[in-house]
């Protein structure tokens, strides 16, 4: 529809008009083999009690989770060909990683359920 | 344009790569239309997941000694360290079979579809021997579950609304007679899980990573059709359309497991057990 | 509704043309037709018959009431029937009322494409609400569940004895089916654009129902798996919402809130669309502020998601969460006193006529005032403390649901029903039916607010005899509300048989939808059309041409068909 995404969109492949452009294999062995190492950064992380190095409570379960984002990430962009993507691709595939934390404020609830007394004014 | 071209329904062309359907007007606006529809979808997803793991951050914040130690007890990191690997690999052979679709090389789509099926199918396996051995050990929430914590004086047996005689439990019950104050602050006391613990961990251990269980399976179904049609020459997939869908669709189920690796596997797990279990 | 004539358009063309309602009359391709304008059609049909269902159960409450005894049911019986009331009306009749009738009906002519981007989807859409549909009369036939429409734990996970299961399913399905429409809505409304329709030419129908189709999208997943937790939790016994097994049930209010409060706006955003259409229209003025109203929408649909803790908050939250959720809900109020300013401002020196869309779309504008500013006192923590769970919410938020999105369905009913049917219906049953429901309404409702104020908790079938004057006149506004209903029901469907033939444009309105026939062709457009105005050029010196076919002139000046499909346009859409 939008002659001007077409152009930006021409990442790979110049040759053919007829054929769509693709992902070169070597960038998705590129992405594996990081997400490889990804993947045993994981599972490190979860034996060393990372909290004991920088004293901050649950840190191990935060840097695994962020590696995950990390991975995840990844796999969008590359896997899922977002990172070709026409800006629409782009805020749809955003849209729901940024709103999943909003469902997480519900956590705040529980952060603050004892925050009970309230001196005098 | 005559009425009796149904909606929805592909214009024919020759060239099955510029069919479009005749409430379109051009091949590139229904590709587009797939792919935002597609995600669109997805994010529907993520919000659906996103939910269950709201529900377990509530509980691990909740407990978090107790549940990362029945994690620790009774979810084998090694085979869920596999599991992540083959749904890694699988999503790698996903992407070559969307690229050699779209660069109409049969020969290779055929190939990496049963690798991308094979793996997933591996995945099933493993995930069929946890839940088995959850099974024997009648750690299936529900009317059979029991669960003995380590170090607990009383066996526990929760069924159906009888309350349960563990000690953590009578506090439980005492506390939620007394209002609402239980579930600001839950029985932290000792430092052993209870059946109640368990019981929480492991509907929830089910219910995620059986949802995800079930989006692989459906996967798979949704490949082999594909496959079966693409071996009969039907139009409908004479073009890379619908193997681009089912990529995005199977690089999503990779991501949430992604998630779920770390958040119920990787609690506080045990490198002994890790190196030599 | 097979049995409408075929009727040629005089205008556009001399050839008997095919319309969408009579170029087939078999039921196969009734059923398994992708056209949206078809599709529109079951579910206007499917909608009104829960409506009808829900509003049988709502007399049947409202003649309970009459006395301060439980005399006409057992206490028992009453809870299952204001459940039923409640649960058929929000997820059976309002949450898919507009977008999936009228939004179906007129997003694509709205915007000039032959159809929405996925018309098998939209089918889909259409048969899991009927599957879901059927879960709920089939439980209420077996005997109908006493948890009300917000099922909260644990009693509706271990002690109620209704069939709760059924009935979650028969949410849980309307529930996806909403998702399908609002997926559909999404990427129609980006991609099948016509040449020349910007953003920013686009209806504000169109704007609100994009704004509603992210509700749909974002929240319904969340109350899913939050419907599908409870299931697990009832038929194993588990014990994530039940406090005696560990769990929270605080856990499932937020869930569940976290998507029925913007839940509420799936109802109400697509209503402020069509007053948006019909308050232009029959003021022949452009929307005050086109992209206040706009970008409004949007504010409120995200805005809308952060607030659900104003349900919550005798929970036990903390009053310093509940400040929070206090002040932002008062937010929210912005941008809907933005619309009712705007509209407010849109009729200011209008040539404002009174018809009956018109009169439907005034009577939202007043009540959903009442129902909003309610609203404020209701997200006031002090205030609502008293007022939880008291018959003051139940008219605030009957006169958001019922004075405020029934009034806009109405309304958009009566204003494009020549456009759906090709028929003119009888104006002056129309106005009376209008007005008596006006009236009706407020009769019925205004008294629960005094009640409410008094002390009456809802949910009650008994109550002290010191409230049975206001429930007697509630009792009184309903009958009247229900025969003002009804009267819609009779003149309209008696129009398909002797209505007067509709021109293409009755109401001389500007929308693309105005263009097609009356009702439209099968794939809605002769020609893909090429839009070259901004949306509601209404001429307010020029002939208003009400009922005398379109505006012949203007028509000429403004639409520039003659382009062939194939050819390149002169004003292409941005690309997202
Ligand atoms: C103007 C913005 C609005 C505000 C600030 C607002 C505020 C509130 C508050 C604070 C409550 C909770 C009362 C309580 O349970 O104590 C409530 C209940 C409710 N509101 Fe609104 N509201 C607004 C608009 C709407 C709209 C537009 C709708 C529907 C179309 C709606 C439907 C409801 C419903 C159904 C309930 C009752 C839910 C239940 O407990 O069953 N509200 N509203
Ligand atoms: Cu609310």
């Amino acid at each position: 529809m939008a002659k001007h995404s077409e152009h930006s969109e021409a990442v790979v492949s110049h040759e053919e008009h007829h054929e769509h452009h693709y992902t070169p294999t070597s960038h998705f062995l590129v992405v594996f083999g990081f997400l490889m190492i990804m993947l045993f950064a994981t599972v490190g992380a979860a034996f060393v009690d990372l909290s004991k190095v920088v004293p901050i409570p649950g840190l191990n379960i935060i840097v695994m989770l962020l590696i995950a984002t990390v991975k995840a990430s990844a796999v969008v962009l590359v896997f899922m060909e977002v990172r070709k993507g026409t800006r629409l691709v782009w805020m749809w595939a955003a849209v729901g990683f940024v709103w999943l934390p909003t469902m997480l404020g519900i956590l705040g609830d529980y952060f603050t359920r004892n925050w009970t007394t309230a001196r005098p004014w | 344009m005559s009425v009796e071209t149904l909606h929805g329904e592909p214009v024919q062309s020759d060239d099955p790569h510029q069919a479009f359907a005749v409430h379109y007007k051009e091949r590139k606006q229904q590709d587009e239309s797939y792919i935002v529809g597609m995600w669109t979808f997805l994010v529907t997803e993520i919000m659906f997941f996103g939910a269950l793991f709201l529900a377990y951050i509530v509980f691990r914040n909740i407990w978090p000694g107790e549940l990362s130690e029945i994690s620790r007890e009774h979810l084998n990191v090694k085979l869920g360290f596999i599991n992540t690997l083959i749904l890694l690999t699988s999503s790698l052979t996903m992407a070559m079979a969307v690229q050699s679709a779209q660069r109409k090389i049969e020969g290779r789509v055929y190939f990496f579809m049963f690798a991308t099926i094979a793996l997933a199918l591996c995945f099933m396996g493993v995930k069929f021997v946890e839940y088995s051995k959850k099974y024997n050990e009648n750690h299936v929430p529900g009317p059979l579950f029991h669960y003995v914590a380590e170090g607990a004086e009383t066996k526990a047996t929760v069924a159906g609304v009888e309350v349960v005689k563990t000690e953590g439990s009578t506090e439980v019950a005492h506390e939620a007679e007394h209002g609402r104050k239980f579930s600001l602050e839950p029985v932290k006391g000792s430092a052993t899980s209870s059946a109640q613990h368990a019981e929480i961990f492991f509907s929830l251990y089910f219910i995620m990573t059986g949802l995800h269980g079930i989006h692989v399976i459906l996967g798979v179904l949704v490949m082999l059709i594909i496959i079966v049609m693409m071996w009969f020459k039907s139009p409908l997939v004479a073009d890379f359309m619908p193997i681009e869908m089912t990529g995005l669709y199977w690089h999503f189920v990779d991501i949430v497991w992604i998630f779920l690796y770390p958040a119920l596997y990787l609690a506080h797990p045990d490198l002994q057990k890790f190196l030599h279990g | 509704m097979s049995d409408i004539p075929v009727h040629h358009d005089p205008h556009s063309h001399d050839q008997p043309e095919p319309n969408y309602l009579n170029w087939s009359h078999t039921v196969k391709d009734w059923l398994l037709t992708g056209d949206h304008k078809r599709i529109g059609m079951l579910y206007l049909i499917s909608v009104t018959i829960f409506f009808i269902v829900g509003g049988v159960a709502a007399m049947f409450i409202r003649v309970e009431l009459l006395t301060p005894k439980a005399d006409l049911f057992s206490l028992e019986t009453y809870n299952r029937i204001f459940s039923a009331h409640g649960i058929v009306m929000i997820f059976f009749f309002l949450i898919p009322s507009i977008p999936a009738t009228l939004g179906n009906f007129l997003i694509p002519l709205m915007i000039g494409a032959k159809d929405l981007a996925f018309p098998r989807l939209n089918l889909l859409s259409w048969y899991i609400y009927v599957i879901g549909g059927t879960f709920a009369v089939l439980a209420l036939v077996f005997g109908g569940v006493d948890t009300g429409w917000t099922f909260y734990t644990p009693y509706s996970s271990m002690f109620s004895n209704g069939n709760v299961v059924l009935t979650i399913f028969a949410a849980f399905f309307a529930g996806f089916s909403s998702i399908f429409t609002g997926i559909n809505f999404i990427v129609t409304i980006h991609k099948m654009r016509a040449p020349g329709m910007t953003w920013f030419r686009l209806p504000l129908f169109v704007w609100a129902h994009y704004a509603t189709s992210l509700i749909m999208v974002l929240g319904t997943p969340v109350v899913a798996i939050t419907l599908l937790l409870l299931v697990a939790e009832r038929s194993l016994h588990l014990g994530i919402f039940n406090p005696n097994n560990g769990g929270d049930p605080v856990l499932f209010q937020h869930m569940f809130w976290f998507y029925s409060h913007p839940a509420v706006y799936i109802m109400i955003l697509p209503g402020m669309g069509v007053i948006s259409e019909i308050i232009a229209c029959f003021s022949r003025k452009r929307i005050f502020g086109y992209s206040f109203v706009a970008f409004s929408s949007l504010a409120i649909a995200l805005l809308g998601f952060f607030v659900w803790g104003h349900h919550m908050f005798t929970t036990g939250q903390s009053m310093y969460l509940g400040m929070v959720f206090s002040i932002l809900s008062f937010m929210v109020a912005v941008p809907s006193a933005i619309k009712v300013f705007n509209w407010a401002s849109t009729l200011h020196k209008g040539r404002v006529s009174f018809h009956s869309p018109m009169l439907y779309a005034l009577g939202f504008m007043g009540l959903f005032l009442i129902g909003g500013l309610t609203g404020l006192f209701l997200s006031t923590m002090g205030v609502d403390i008293h007022l939880q769970d008291t018959y003051f919410v139940v008219a605030h938020f009957h006169y958001v649901m019922v004075g405020g999105a029934i009034m806009a369905f109405l309304g958009g009913v009566h204003f494009w029903w020549p456009k759906m049917t090709g028929r003119m219906y009888n104006e002056n049953m129309a106005k009376v039916a209008a007005v008596m429901i006006f009236v009706g309404f407020n009769a019925t409702f205004f008294p629960q607010f005094i009640v409410g104020y008094l002390g009456m908790p809802r949910r009650y079938a008994v109550y002290p005899e010191e409230f049975q004057f206001w429930h007697i006149l509630s009792t009184m506004g309903a009958t009247l509300l229900g025969l003002g209903y009804a009267m819609p029901g009779v003149y309209l469907v008696a129009s398909l048989f002797n209505g007067k033939k509709a021109p293409a444009n009755p109401w001389g309105a500007v929308g693309l939808e105005w263009h097609a026939d009356s009702p439209p062709s099968p794939h809605n457009f002769h020609e893909t059309p090429i839009v070259t105005w901004e949306a509601y050029e209404y001429d307010i010196d020029g002939e208003a041409g009400m009922y005398d076919g379109p505006l012949e002139g203007n028509e000429e000046k403004r639409t520039n068909f003659g382009g062939e499909s194939g050819t390149e346009p002169a004003g292409h859409p941005a690309g997202d």
